[in-house]
């Protein structure tokens, strides 16, 4: 599926997700036809609060790759206006899933120096979402 | 079904670390098979092959000028619909007599299910279409995705490591009775929970033994069937639900929905109900996929999963035997044919130490993002 609007959003420092034109839904990566009303070719970016919480999250404890030594936690979190994103939990004792709470509310911190640029999330001092 | 359908023939090779190609095990697993069955490659007109390298070079190797050709892509979701595909190309009369022929050669290639060599054509080695967004956090392994349904499962329901651990440990113990399993030392709950991490909360004994093997399958028309030398095993039903749109996220559902409809289609079709399902072959990559299996196939409500299989039902012996050969997790990663060739091996009374007493009627079932269940019986 075409992410590079995302990819190029997060090089401007913008969190950029899809949703459906025709019905809303929330669908991302964003498919060409969506997968609730049928529609073509109606997919519409928009730039997201980078607010969300911790749908779920993982601790890799093994290093698959060079380039991500483990321990490295791995989270989906769900933003509020609805997408999911696979992403990397910043702020945390990375090696130990017990700290991190599903349901936490957190916050979207973009990458930009990276290649290829990322989007991360910080748990909100606050706690759960409202 | 209309035209009946039956397996005539299995045949396996060793497996293990063996140091052979895909296909040179799928060429031995199909001569087995072959033999199995009494029967000789020009007697072949069907030919279904999963993971080897060469479809082509295996049919000339083994004499096979079928009527009716398929070549399956390597990910272990496709074995149901395999079978489901070659009983219809019998009942549609494409062709009489068929053979799946399956090889792997992870082992020997290095697979690794995140770091590549696995052969798969998934994103990322992970499940998923677009490792754009998945490779820049590391999530490039299925076993990763697996973990992620577990937590959220555990978040949900409560679900704890004690009652995940059932799952491996009951299926160790099935495999110390079955002499081609792979992995046979004892294990217990202690030893499992004692076990290291591989992506947390999954400990290493809930991933699959990468492996290297064969293994093939003849199916034919009932009606053929009552000719060859083996008692035939009938294809009852089979069924399969994609929920491939959205797949590059954890389904909400723990693929419960499709695992509902495979699991009532099959039974439909056989003209069977729950109830007599005496054992059932689950698709054990990764063991949280046997609680999602369960709940999904109504065996237990859902979120209750946990509770129900550490209490022993899933054991020999208990309500529902599960994975009686030691399963993916301990007989060997076969993508689901090793669990297809168990079902056929307890509907024929073969099972020895491991046998199911009286079983009549053993399910398989895959949940994945092509979700598929088979129905075989010893009665039609």
């Amino acid at each position: 599926m075409d992410v590079r609007p995302h990819v190029d959003g997060l090089r401007a420092g913008l969190l950029r997700v899809a949703r459906c034109g025709a019905c809303g839904t929330a669908a991302f990566p964003p498919p060409r036809v969506c997968p609730r009303c049928g529609a073509r070719d109606t997919v519409e970016w928009f730039t997201a609060s980078g607010r969300g919480t911790v749908w779920s999250a993982v601790v890799f404890h093994k290093t698959y790759l060079a380039e991500h030594p483990a321990p490295y936690p791995v989270a989906v979190v769900e933003l509020a206006e609805g997408p999911r994103l696979v992403t990397t939990l910043a702020g945390l004792l990375a090696d130990d899933l017990r700290d991190i709470r599903i349901g936490q509310a957190v916050t979207a911190e973009i990458d930009a120096n990276r290649e290829p640029p990322r989007v991360v999330f910080r748990p909100d001092p606050e706690g759960e979402a409202p | 079904m209309t035209t009946p359908v039956a397996v005539v023939g299995v045949g396996t090779t060793d497996f293990g670390a063996l140091g052979r190609t895909a296909d040179d095990l799928a060429g031995e697993a199909l001569r087995v098979a072959l033999d199995d069955a009494g029967l000789a490659g020009l007697d072949v007109d069907g030919l279904l092959t999963h993971r080897v390298d060469s479809y082509e070079g295996l049919a000339a190797e083994h004499g096979l000028d079928p009527r009716w050709t398929v070549a399956l892509p390597p990910e272990g979701r496709m074995t149901g619909p395999a079978l489901q595909l070659a009983a219809a190309a019998l009942r549609e009369g494409l062709c009489h007599t068929v053979v799946l022929v399956y090889g792997n050669d992870g082992r020997t290639r290095g697979a690794t299910y995140g770091a590549g060599n696995s052969g798969s054509t998934a994103a990322g080695e992970g499940y998923g279409t677009t490792p754009a967004l998945t490779a820049p956090h590391g999530m490039t392994s299925p076993g990763a995705f697996s973990a992620l349904m577990l937590q959220r499962h555990r978040h949900l329901y409560g679900t704890t490591e004690e009652q995940l651990g059932a799952v491996a440990t009951t299926f160790r113990a099935h495999a110390a009775l079955n002499p081609q399993a792979l992995r046979r030392d004892p294990l217990t709950l202690e030893d499992y929970l004692a076990s290291r991490y591989v992506v947390a909360p999954l400990h290493v004994f809930d991933y699959c033994q990468i492996n290297d093997g064969g293994v093939a399958l003849v199916l034919t028309t009932l009606e053929r069937a009552r000719d060859q030398r083996r008692a035939p095993v009938h294809v009852l039903g089979a069924a399969q639900r994609a929920r491939l749109t959205g797949s590059d996220l954890p389904p909400d559902d723990f693929w419960a929905d499709a695992l509902t409809e495979v699991g009532e289609a099959v039974l439909r079709s056989g003209g069977r109900s729950r109830g007599d399902v005496d054992a059932l072959m689950v698709y054990d990559n990764f063991s949280p996929n046997v609680l999602f299996t369960l709940e999904g196939l109504g065996w237990c409500k859902v979120g209750e999963s946990g509770e129900w299989v550490a209490e022993g039902r899933i054991a020999l012996g208990g309500r529902l035997p599960c994975n009686t050969s030691g399963g993916q997790l301990s007989e060997g990663y076969l993508q689901g044919w090793g669990l297809v060739v168990e079902a056929v091996r307890q509907l024929r009374g073969e099972c020895g130490a491991r046998q199911v007493p009286g079983a009549r009627t053993v399910q398989y079932a895959c949940a994945a993002p092509i979700v598929s269940s088979v129905l075989f019986g010893r009665e039609a």
